[in-house]
Protein backbone atom coordinates (compact mmCIF):
# COMPACT_ATOMS: atom_id res chain seq x y z
CA UNK A 1 0.00 0.00 0.00
CA UNK A 2 2.74 2.69 1.04
CA UNK A 3 4.78 1.93 -2.39
CA UNK A 4 1.63 2.42 -4.12
CA UNK A 5 0.94 5.49 -2.57
CA UNK A 6 4.56 6.30 -3.21
CA UNK A 7 4.57 5.38 -6.74
CA UNK A 8 1.43 7.97 -7.25
CA UNK A 9 2.73 10.25 -5.60
CA UNK A 10 5.81 9.99 -8.50
CA UNK A 11 3.59 10.37 -11.01
CA UNK A 12 1.44 13.32 -10.43
CA UNK A 13 4.92 15.42 -9.46
CA UNK A 14 5.98 13.95 -12.68
CA UNK A 15 2.61 14.86 -14.49
CA UNK A 16 2.45 18.55 -12.92
CA UNK A 17 5.87 19.49 -13.77
CA UNK A 18 5.13 18.02 -17.35
CA UNK A 19 2.19 20.36 -17.61
CA UNK A 20 3.94 23.38 -16.07
CA UNK A 21 6.94 23.24 -18.61
CA UNK A 22 4.17 23.12 -21.63
CA UNK A 23 3.49 26.66 -20.54
CA UNK A 24 6.93 27.81 -19.56
CA UNK A 25 8.17 30.54 -21.22
CA UNK A 26 11.49 31.13 -22.51
CA UNK A 27 13.90 33.14 -25.34
CA UNK A 28 13.25 30.47 -27.78
CA UNK A 29 9.65 29.50 -27.14
CA UNK A 30 6.62 28.79 -24.96
CA UNK A 31 6.48 25.00 -24.09
CA UNK A 32 6.64 22.44 -27.24
CA UNK A 33 6.36 25.91 -29.62
CA UNK A 34 9.96 26.39 -30.43
CA UNK A 35 11.02 29.53 -32.79
CA UNK A 36 12.32 28.33 -35.80
CA UNK A 37 10.19 25.12 -36.26
CA UNK A 38 8.71 25.22 -39.63
CA UNK A 39 5.06 24.97 -40.08
CA UNK A 40 4.62 21.16 -41.58
CA UNK A 41 6.83 20.48 -38.12
CA UNK A 42 4.41 22.20 -35.93
CA UNK A 43 1.32 20.48 -37.88
CA UNK A 44 2.97 17.30 -36.92
CA UNK A 45 3.40 17.63 -33.44
CA UNK A 46 -0.45 19.60 -32.96
CA UNK A 47 -1.86 16.91 -34.75
CA UNK A 48 -3.90 19.68 -36.36
CA UNK A 49 -3.75 21.67 -39.64
CA UNK A 50 -3.15 25.38 -39.13
CA UNK A 51 -5.08 27.67 -40.80
CA UNK A 52 -3.17 30.77 -41.65
CA UNK A 53 -4.51 34.86 -42.27
CA UNK A 54 -3.02 35.35 -45.32
CA UNK A 55 -2.14 33.41 -48.31
CA UNK A 56 1.59 32.53 -47.62
CA UNK A 57 1.67 30.88 -51.48
CA UNK A 58 1.20 34.35 -52.89
CA UNK A 59 4.54 34.38 -53.66
CA UNK A 60 3.20 37.45 -56.59
CA UNK A 61 2.14 40.12 -54.30
CA UNK A 62 4.54 39.26 -51.24
CA UNK A 63 3.24 37.97 -47.94
CA UNK A 64 6.65 37.23 -46.20
CA UNK A 65 4.76 37.24 -42.81
CA UNK A 66 1.72 34.85 -41.61
CA UNK A 67 -0.10 34.36 -38.64
CA UNK A 68 -2.25 31.65 -37.36
CA UNK A 69 -4.34 31.54 -33.97
CA UNK A 70 -4.72 28.71 -32.32
CA UNK A 71 -5.73 26.69 -28.32
CA UNK A 72 -2.71 25.05 -27.48
CA UNK A 73 -2.76 23.25 -24.20
CA UNK A 74 -6.02 24.94 -22.96
CA UNK A 75 -4.85 28.47 -23.79
CA UNK A 76 -4.76 30.91 -26.56
CA UNK A 77 -1.79 32.30 -28.71
CA UNK A 78 -0.77 33.66 -32.17
CA UNK A 79 1.67 32.68 -33.93
CA UNK A 80 3.82 34.43 -36.42
CA UNK A 81 5.54 32.64 -39.35
CA UNK A 82 7.92 33.70 -42.12
CA UNK A 83 8.40 32.75 -45.23
CA UNK A 84 12.52 30.72 -45.73
CA UNK A 85 13.93 30.07 -48.38
CA UNK A 86 15.84 26.83 -48.36
CA UNK A 87 16.78 26.74 -51.75
CA UNK A 88 15.97 28.60 -55.28
CA UNK A 89 11.76 29.23 -55.50
CA UNK A 90 11.95 26.68 -52.75
CA UNK A 91 10.22 27.87 -49.75
CA UNK A 92 8.56 26.86 -46.05
CA UNK A 93 7.09 29.01 -43.40
CA UNK A 94 9.45 29.08 -40.11
CA UNK A 95 8.01 30.30 -36.55
CA UNK A 96 9.41 33.81 -35.78
CA UNK A 97 6.53 34.80 -33.29
CA UNK A 98 4.36 33.33 -30.40
CA UNK A 99 1.82 35.94 -28.76
CA UNK A 100 0.23 35.16 -25.29
CA UNK A 101 -1.15 36.55 -22.81
CA UNK A 102 -2.12 33.77 -20.19
CA UNK A 103 -1.24 33.76 -16.79
CA UNK A 104 -0.22 30.29 -16.75
CA UNK A 105 2.63 30.96 -18.72
CA UNK A 106 5.76 32.25 -16.87
CA UNK A 107 9.48 31.86 -17.62
CA UNK A 108 11.57 29.57 -15.18
CA UNK A 109 12.17 32.16 -13.07
CA UNK A 110 8.56 33.06 -12.55
CA UNK A 111 8.07 36.15 -14.76
CA UNK A 112 4.77 36.47 -16.64
CA UNK A 113 1.26 38.21 -16.66
CA UNK A 114 1.26 40.72 -13.88
CA UNK A 115 5.14 40.78 -13.18
CA UNK A 116 6.46 44.61 -12.37
CA UNK A 117 8.47 45.80 -14.66
CA UNK A 118 11.49 46.15 -12.25
CA UNK A 119 11.30 42.63 -11.70
CA UNK A 120 11.74 42.08 -14.98
CA UNK A 121 14.95 44.12 -15.56
CA UNK A 122 16.23 42.68 -12.32
CA UNK A 123 16.05 38.97 -13.75
CA UNK A 124 18.07 40.41 -17.73
CA UNK A 125 20.31 42.48 -15.95
CA UNK A 126 23.06 41.19 -18.18
CA UNK A 127 20.91 41.35 -21.50
CA UNK A 128 20.20 44.32 -23.38
CA UNK A 129 16.84 45.60 -22.70
CA UNK A 130 14.82 48.52 -24.83
CA UNK A 131 12.16 50.37 -22.63
CA UNK A 132 9.78 52.70 -23.88
CA UNK A 133 5.94 54.10 -24.13
CA UNK A 134 3.66 52.25 -26.42
CA UNK A 135 1.90 55.31 -27.38
CA UNK A 136 3.03 58.61 -27.23
CA UNK A 137 1.50 61.39 -24.75
CA UNK A 138 -2.36 62.46 -25.43
CA UNK A 139 -2.80 65.71 -27.08
CA UNK A 140 -6.05 65.85 -25.11
CA UNK A 141 -5.39 64.93 -21.43
CA UNK A 142 -1.51 64.89 -22.41
CA UNK A 143 -1.23 61.79 -20.14
CA UNK A 144 0.34 58.33 -21.32
CA UNK A 145 -2.18 55.46 -21.39
CA UNK A 146 -0.29 53.87 -19.16
CA UNK A 147 1.43 51.33 -21.81
CA UNK A 148 4.74 50.73 -22.29
CA UNK A 149 6.92 47.71 -24.12
CA UNK A 150 10.14 46.11 -22.32
CA UNK A 151 12.21 44.39 -24.98
CA UNK A 152 15.28 41.98 -23.65
CA UNK A 153 17.44 40.71 -26.55
CA UNK A 154 19.51 38.01 -26.11
CA UNK A 155 23.17 38.56 -26.95
CA UNK A 156 22.90 37.44 -30.75
CA UNK A 157 19.69 40.27 -31.02
CA UNK A 158 21.94 42.89 -29.23
CA UNK A 159 25.09 42.40 -31.31
CA UNK A 160 23.56 41.65 -34.89
CA UNK A 161 25.37 38.37 -35.29
CA UNK A 162 24.67 36.42 -38.11
CA UNK A 163 23.25 33.84 -36.62
CA UNK A 164 19.58 32.91 -34.98
CA UNK A 165 18.70 35.77 -32.46
CA UNK A 166 15.79 36.24 -29.73
CA UNK A 167 14.02 38.96 -28.08
CA UNK A 168 11.31 38.24 -25.63
CA UNK A 169 8.78 41.68 -25.68
CA UNK A 170 6.65 41.85 -22.06
CA UNK A 171 3.73 44.36 -22.63
CA UNK A 172 2.68 46.33 -20.03
CA UNK A 173 -0.18 48.31 -18.37
CA UNK A 174 1.07 50.58 -15.39
CA UNK A 175 3.91 48.75 -15.01
CA UNK A 176 2.58 45.50 -14.24
CA UNK A 177 2.94 42.53 -17.47
CA UNK A 178 -0.46 41.85 -19.67
CA UNK A 179 1.12 40.23 -22.51
CA UNK A 180 4.46 38.75 -23.80
CA UNK A 181 5.50 37.82 -27.33
CA UNK A 182 8.87 35.95 -28.26
CA UNK A 183 10.56 36.53 -31.21
CA UNK A 184 13.28 35.47 -33.63
CA UNK A 185 15.36 36.84 -36.44
CA UNK A 186 16.41 33.29 -37.86
CA UNK A 187 19.28 32.89 -39.88
CA UNK A 188 19.32 32.91 -43.95
CA UNK A 189 18.92 29.01 -44.55
CA UNK A 190 20.44 29.19 -47.77
CA UNK A 191 23.63 30.45 -46.05
CA UNK B 1 15.74 82.17 27.31
CA UNK B 2 16.54 78.13 27.31
CA UNK B 3 12.98 77.90 25.95
CA UNK B 4 13.30 80.12 23.25
CA UNK B 5 16.62 78.79 22.13
CA UNK B 6 15.56 75.03 22.42
CA UNK B 7 12.47 75.95 19.87
CA UNK B 8 14.81 77.70 17.70
CA UNK B 9 16.74 74.87 17.80
CA UNK B 10 13.62 72.00 16.88
CA UNK B 11 12.70 74.71 14.16
CA UNK B 12 16.31 74.38 12.58
CA UNK B 13 16.45 70.71 12.41
CA UNK B 14 12.84 70.58 11.03
CA UNK B 15 13.33 72.99 8.18
CA UNK B 16 16.94 71.30 7.31
CA UNK B 17 15.61 67.75 7.34
CA UNK B 18 12.93 68.83 4.39
CA UNK B 19 15.63 70.76 2.32
CA UNK B 20 17.48 68.11 1.32
CA UNK B 21 14.74 65.30 0.18
CA UNK B 22 13.54 65.76 -3.33
CA UNK B 23 10.58 63.50 -4.49
CA UNK B 24 11.33 60.56 -6.33
CA UNK B 25 15.03 61.05 -5.17
CA UNK B 26 15.04 60.52 -1.39
CA UNK B 27 18.28 61.81 -0.13
CA UNK B 28 19.72 62.56 -3.02
CA UNK B 29 21.27 66.40 -2.99
CA UNK B 30 20.54 68.28 -6.93
CA UNK B 31 24.09 69.99 -7.98
CA UNK B 32 24.28 73.77 -8.79
CA UNK B 33 23.07 74.69 -11.76
CA UNK B 34 26.59 75.12 -12.95
CA UNK B 35 27.55 71.60 -12.17
CA UNK B 36 24.29 70.01 -13.49
CA UNK B 37 24.08 67.80 -16.42
CA UNK B 38 20.66 67.39 -18.74
CA UNK B 39 20.35 65.87 -22.05
CA UNK B 40 20.77 69.26 -22.96
CA UNK B 41 24.61 69.88 -21.51
CA UNK B 42 26.43 70.81 -18.66
CA UNK B 43 25.95 74.26 -16.84
CA UNK B 44 26.73 76.87 -19.85
CA UNK B 45 27.57 74.10 -22.23
CA UNK B 46 25.00 73.53 -24.36
CA UNK B 47 25.21 70.28 -26.73
CA UNK B 48 24.72 71.70 -30.66
CA UNK B 49 27.32 74.84 -29.63
CA UNK B 50 29.24 75.68 -32.13
CA UNK B 51 33.47 75.73 -31.49
CA UNK B 52 32.82 79.25 -31.67
CA UNK B 53 30.44 79.60 -29.11
CA UNK B 54 32.27 77.37 -27.36
CA UNK B 55 35.23 79.18 -27.03
CA UNK B 56 33.83 82.30 -26.29
CA UNK B 57 31.87 80.21 -23.11
CA UNK B 58 34.66 78.97 -22.05
CA UNK B 59 37.15 82.28 -22.49
CA UNK B 60 39.91 79.97 -23.75
CA UNK B 61 40.57 78.85 -27.17
CA UNK B 62 39.64 74.73 -27.65
CA UNK B 63 43.18 72.34 -28.20
CA UNK B 64 41.31 70.12 -30.78
CA UNK B 65 42.87 66.26 -31.03
CA UNK B 66 42.65 66.45 -34.63
CA UNK B 67 43.42 69.92 -35.68
CA UNK B 68 46.65 69.33 -37.48
CA UNK B 69 45.79 66.04 -39.20
CA UNK B 70 45.63 66.37 -43.06
CA UNK B 71 42.40 66.00 -45.06
CA UNK B 72 38.58 65.62 -44.17
CA UNK B 73 38.03 66.00 -40.73
CA UNK B 74 33.96 64.78 -39.55
CA UNK B 75 35.09 64.62 -35.53
CA UNK B 76 36.90 65.73 -32.60
CA UNK B 77 37.27 65.56 -29.12
CA UNK B 78 38.92 67.78 -26.61
CA UNK B 79 39.05 68.36 -23.47
CA UNK B 80 38.75 71.42 -20.74
CA UNK B 81 38.58 72.18 -17.23
CA UNK B 82 34.62 73.88 -16.55
CA UNK B 83 33.88 74.53 -12.85
CA UNK B 84 36.40 72.29 -11.54
CA UNK B 85 34.82 69.40 -13.35
CA UNK B 86 37.13 67.85 -16.29
CA UNK B 87 34.46 67.48 -19.66
CA UNK B 88 35.45 65.67 -22.75
CA UNK B 89 34.00 67.68 -25.82
CA UNK B 90 32.94 65.44 -28.78
CA UNK B 91 32.61 67.52 -32.25
CA UNK B 92 30.78 66.62 -34.98
CA UNK B 93 31.63 68.49 -38.57
CA UNK B 94 27.76 70.11 -39.68
CA UNK B 95 27.10 72.26 -42.52
CA UNK B 96 24.08 74.72 -41.19
CA UNK B 97 22.14 75.42 -43.94
CA UNK B 98 20.73 78.71 -43.20
CA UNK B 99 24.13 79.92 -42.60
CA UNK B 100 25.31 78.43 -45.32
CA UNK B 101 28.67 77.80 -42.93
CA UNK B 102 30.40 74.81 -42.28
CA UNK B 103 31.46 74.20 -38.30
CA UNK B 104 32.20 72.20 -35.76
CA UNK B 105 29.31 71.26 -33.37
CA UNK B 106 29.23 70.17 -30.02
CA UNK B 107 27.31 66.58 -30.15
CA UNK B 108 28.34 65.54 -26.69
CA UNK B 109 29.84 66.68 -23.41
CA UNK B 110 30.91 63.56 -20.74
CA UNK B 111 32.40 63.96 -17.17
CA UNK B 112 33.28 61.62 -14.69
CA UNK B 113 33.09 64.33 -11.98
CA UNK B 114 31.55 63.40 -8.87
CA UNK B 115 30.91 67.17 -9.02
CA UNK B 116 28.59 66.67 -11.60
CA UNK B 117 24.84 65.57 -11.19
CA UNK B 118 21.40 65.29 -12.92
CA UNK B 119 18.16 67.41 -11.71
CA UNK B 120 17.75 64.44 -9.62
CA UNK B 121 20.65 63.98 -7.76
CA UNK B 122 22.54 61.48 -9.68
CA UNK B 123 25.85 60.76 -10.41
CA UNK B 124 29.27 59.20 -10.29
CA UNK B 125 28.99 56.14 -8.02
CA UNK B 126 25.14 55.57 -8.09
CA UNK B 127 23.91 52.48 -9.03
CA UNK B 128 21.63 51.39 -11.95
CA UNK B 129 18.25 51.02 -9.69
CA UNK B 130 18.66 54.26 -8.76
CA UNK B 131 18.62 55.54 -12.44
CA UNK B 132 15.76 53.40 -13.58
CA UNK B 133 13.47 54.95 -10.48
CA UNK B 134 14.73 58.36 -11.53
CA UNK B 135 13.73 57.87 -14.98
CA UNK B 136 11.15 54.93 -14.82
CA UNK B 137 8.63 57.32 -17.48
CA UNK B 138 11.56 57.10 -20.16
CA UNK B 139 12.32 55.44 -22.47
CA UNK B 140 15.60 53.52 -22.03
CA UNK B 141 18.41 51.60 -23.94
CA UNK B 142 20.21 49.55 -21.95
CA UNK B 143 22.89 46.62 -21.47
CA UNK B 144 26.05 45.83 -21.46
CA UNK B 145 28.82 46.82 -23.73
CA UNK B 146 30.34 45.44 -26.87
CA UNK B 147 34.25 44.96 -26.47
CA UNK B 148 36.27 44.04 -29.07
CA UNK B 149 38.31 40.70 -28.23
CA UNK B 150 39.96 40.63 -31.71
CA UNK B 151 39.75 42.37 -35.56
CA UNK B 152 36.98 40.22 -35.97
CA UNK B 153 35.08 38.85 -32.82
CA UNK B 154 33.09 41.21 -30.19
CA UNK B 155 31.52 39.75 -26.70
CA UNK B 156 29.46 41.53 -24.59
CA UNK B 157 31.35 43.20 -21.17
CA UNK B 158 31.07 41.65 -18.00
CA UNK B 159 31.87 44.73 -16.12
CA UNK B 160 30.79 47.93 -18.62
CA UNK B 161 26.98 49.00 -18.70
CA UNK B 162 25.11 51.43 -20.62
CA UNK B 163 22.41 53.38 -19.72
CA UNK B 164 20.82 55.67 -22.52
CA UNK B 165 17.54 57.62 -20.83
CA UNK B 166 15.71 60.01 -23.76
CA UNK B 167 12.32 61.77 -23.81
CA UNK B 168 9.66 62.29 -25.70
CA UNK B 169 11.48 64.66 -28.01
CA UNK B 170 13.91 62.08 -29.27
CA UNK B 171 16.42 64.63 -29.78
CA UNK B 172 18.75 64.28 -27.36
CA UNK B 173 20.11 61.60 -24.32
CA UNK B 174 21.58 61.48 -21.14
CA UNK B 175 24.28 58.65 -21.18
CA UNK B 176 25.20 56.96 -18.13
CA UNK B 177 28.33 54.56 -18.38
CA UNK B 178 28.84 51.93 -15.87
CA UNK B 179 32.11 50.06 -14.68
CA UNK B 180 31.12 47.11 -11.84
CA UNK B 181 27.66 48.11 -11.75
CA UNK B 182 28.41 51.94 -10.61
CA UNK B 183 27.94 54.95 -12.39
CA UNK B 184 31.81 55.83 -14.23
CA UNK B 185 30.94 58.95 -16.49
CA UNK B 186 27.61 60.85 -17.50
CA UNK B 187 27.27 62.13 -20.98
CA UNK B 188 24.99 64.63 -22.56
CA UNK B 189 24.56 64.05 -26.28
CA UNK B 190 22.42 63.91 -29.17
CA UNK B 191 21.38 61.12 -30.22
CA UNK B 192 22.79 59.06 -32.23
CA UNK B 193 21.13 56.11 -33.88
CA UNK B 194 22.16 54.35 -30.59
Amino acid sequence: MKKAVFALAIIMTLQASAQSNAYTISMKGLGALKLGMSQAELEKMLNKKLVMTKNYLDTLNGYYLDTAKLTYKGIPVQLEFERSYFAPYQFRMRLVGIRCSSPLCKTASGIGIGTDRLKILTEYDNYHSVIYPENPISLKTGNRNGKSVVRVLDDAASMMNDSDAYTMVFYLLNKKVVSFELKARLKDERD
Amino acid sequence: MRKIFLFLFAASALVSCGSNDKPGSPGKKPADPAHTISKDGIGDIKIGMSQTELEKVLNQKLAMKHANDTGEIWADTATVKYNDMDLSLYFQFMYHETARTEMMQLSGVETSSPLCKTADGLGVGDNRASILAAYEDNPIDMGPENEMVNDTTWVLSKTKYYIYVKDDKWDKELIFRLVNKKVASIEASFLLGD
